[in-house]
């Protein structure tokens, strides 16, 4: 809770943020640099105590913040975890998020917990699957969630749809908002030979919200969405690309492991804020040259 | 194929077993099926792994990095997580380091080893306990002659306490230091009760005596004031230790 007992009001969430890591948290707090706002990984702040509890309410009172989480396993077959979920609202509430966001993946099954985003096949069951259990979160949460698409290093032989159709039609069929992971369309591309741009172009744009901007790793044949590299140039040349489709869209820019230091990420932001700071006549002057076509 | 049997399937999968899966799935790039499902065993495994690595960076220092990691992932296949909170993960490491502790395995050289992990454990759940709150003074001094033998103490979230067969504190404090500055460690077996409190952030082990440890652990376990009382009548200088320290902060009665 925040000083006074007050709830902090939800702010709103534009530009270029960056996903808040703890080991970077004494720099921000003493620095306070200029970012419109931070995305907080959901699962890591579910704290009762300690230092990380007065982290929260520190970041949350100085910036703008988001919620992403990793665990609600919005894909698998057991009953929605409405605990789980009920911490979610009670967090989001606690720190002000303007939003929360998942991933469409299955990440345990019974008691067996990955820790991993897991895909599901493109088919009509999975589509229904999701719709189902997305409008269930959002009653609950009584608002529209984000859903981001995954990365993945197998694809299912009985998948119908392309990914592109896949999330078109559970954001359209769960009424949610979209979350689009350019690095995963990469990777996704070249491990699956799927066309990013494709997937882009059939995209509802009045439902994405958000990106995410994040670096792989070169693996032998493929390449793992490790999270642990700068963005990489095709990435960018796709996040160009979607600017120019879509708009100015809030985008992030996620790194999760071998944590660089402070400023590298802050160097990666200011790249992205190149790019979106420009999208906008870029946009504009697309959206001009199809109405004269 | 239903969503329900590939999820099965998926979990036969990653535990080695991905003969069904297998037949369903291609591998990304230059991947296999096989491969494919590799890499997602791997994910799950350096995911568990870095936990314990974090969680239990002592017993890491003590039996070097290899050893660490190979006694950690014969933990991850054998103990699974199940919990979606990755801080639950690595309760049961402890009693799985005392059951290799036999004759013949090389983690007998290490023989407080199992100790170690237990103390890292209960550390780990101070950093993400609930806060403290203050001992109601006034409202205890309320109660009557008759409700006080009935009372039942409550601990603050953070502490707990051990009873270790080797000198865990000592052997903690000293690999908080530069390790590699360390001289060869000489252990001898001696029994120390130990608190672990989190103080300023922190958490931190602390010895204590056995009239402490046995307060604490039957607090711990529910008995009510009178019991504690019965098992050793001079508890009360040593209970009003424990609310001055902060680790006794609430009470209740029937």
């Amino acid at each position: 809770m925040t000083r006074g007992d007050q709830l902090p009001v939800p702010r709103s969430i534009a530009g270029v943020g960056i996903g808040l890591r703890t080991p970077h948290i004494p720099e921000i707090l003493d620095t306070t640099p200029a970012i419109p706002w931070f995305e907080l990984l959901a699962d890591n702040w579910l704290v009762s105590g300690g230092l990380n509890l007065d982290y929260l309410q520190a970041v949350s009172e100085r910036y703008p913040v988001t919620l992403h989480g990793v665990g609600l396993s919005l894909g698998g077959i057991d009953p929605l975890d409405l605990d789980y979920l009920a911490k979610i609202k009670r967090l989001k509430a606690q720190c002000g998020a303007a939003w929360y966001s998942e991933h469409l993946c299955f990440s345990h099954f019974r008691r067996h917990h990955y820790h991993d985003l897991c895909p599901l096949p493109f088919t009509d069951e999975a589509v229904q699957h999701f719709i189902e259990r997305i409008r269930r979160v959002q009653d609950f949460l009584g608002e529209q969630i984000l859903i981001e698409n995954v990365s993945s290093y197998l694809s299912y032989r009985e998948s119908v749809f392309g990914e592109g159709e896949f999330l078109a039609r559970i954001a359209e069929g769960a009424d949610c908002l979209l979350l689009i992971d350019l690095n995963n369309l990469y990777v996704n591309q070249i491990n699956h030979g799927q066309d990013a741009r494709e997937i882009i172009d059939c995209l509802p744009r009045q439902r994405i919200r958000e990106i995410h901007l994040a670096g792989y790793q070169e693996k032998d044949g493929f390449l793992l969405d490790a999270h642990n590299h700068p963005v990489a140039e095709p990435v960018w040349a796709l996040y160009d690309y979607a600017l120019q489709r879509w708009g100015q869209v809030a985008t992030l820019i996620e790194w999760d492991h071998d944590l660089p230091p402070w400023s590298v990420l802050m160097a990666e932001q200011r790249e992205a804020a190149g790019y979106h700071a420009s999208a906008l006549c870029k946009h504009r002057q697309g959206t001009l040259e199809a109405e004269q076509s | 194929m239903t969503l329900r049997a590939l999820q099965h399937d998926y979990y036969q999968a990653m535990q080695g077993n991905d003969g069904a899966l297998k037949a369903r799935v291609q591998g990304a790039g230059g991947l296999s099926a096989e491969q494919a499902l590799v890499v997602y065993r791997n994910n799950t495994e350096q995911t568990l792994l870095s936990v314990l690595q974090q969680t239990f960076a002592v017993c890491r220092m003590l039996v070097g990095e290899r050893c660490f990691n190979q006694l950690a992932l014969q933990y991850c296949r054998t103990l699974p997580s199940s919990s979606l909170d990755l801080n639950d993960y690595g309760e049961m490491l402890p009693d799985f380091i005392d059951q290799r502790l036999a004759p013949g395995d090389p983690l007998q050289t290490v023989p407080y080893l199992g100790d170690m992990a237990r103390l890292e454990w209960l550390l780990q759940r101070a950093y993400y306990a609930a806060n403290r709150t203050g001992f109601d003074f006034s409202r205890f001094a309320r109660l009557t002659g008759e409700q006080q033998p009935d009372v039942r103490f409550t601990l603050a979230p953070d502490v707990a306490v051990i009873a270790a067969q080797w000198p865990v504190v000592d052997i903690w404090v000293m690999h908080q230091t530069d390790v590699d500055a360390l001289p060869p460690l000489t252990v001898e077996q001696a029994l120390q009760y130990v608190v672990v409190e989190r103080a300023a952030y922190r958490p931190q082990p602390s010895g204590i005596d056995r009239q402490m440890y046995d307060l604490v652990r039957a607090i711990d376990s529910g008995q009510s004031f009178a019991d504690i009382v019965a098992l050793e009548p001079c508890v009360v200088q040593t209970l009003k230790e424990a609310i001055q320290r902060g680790w006794v902060t609430g009470f209740h009665h029937d």
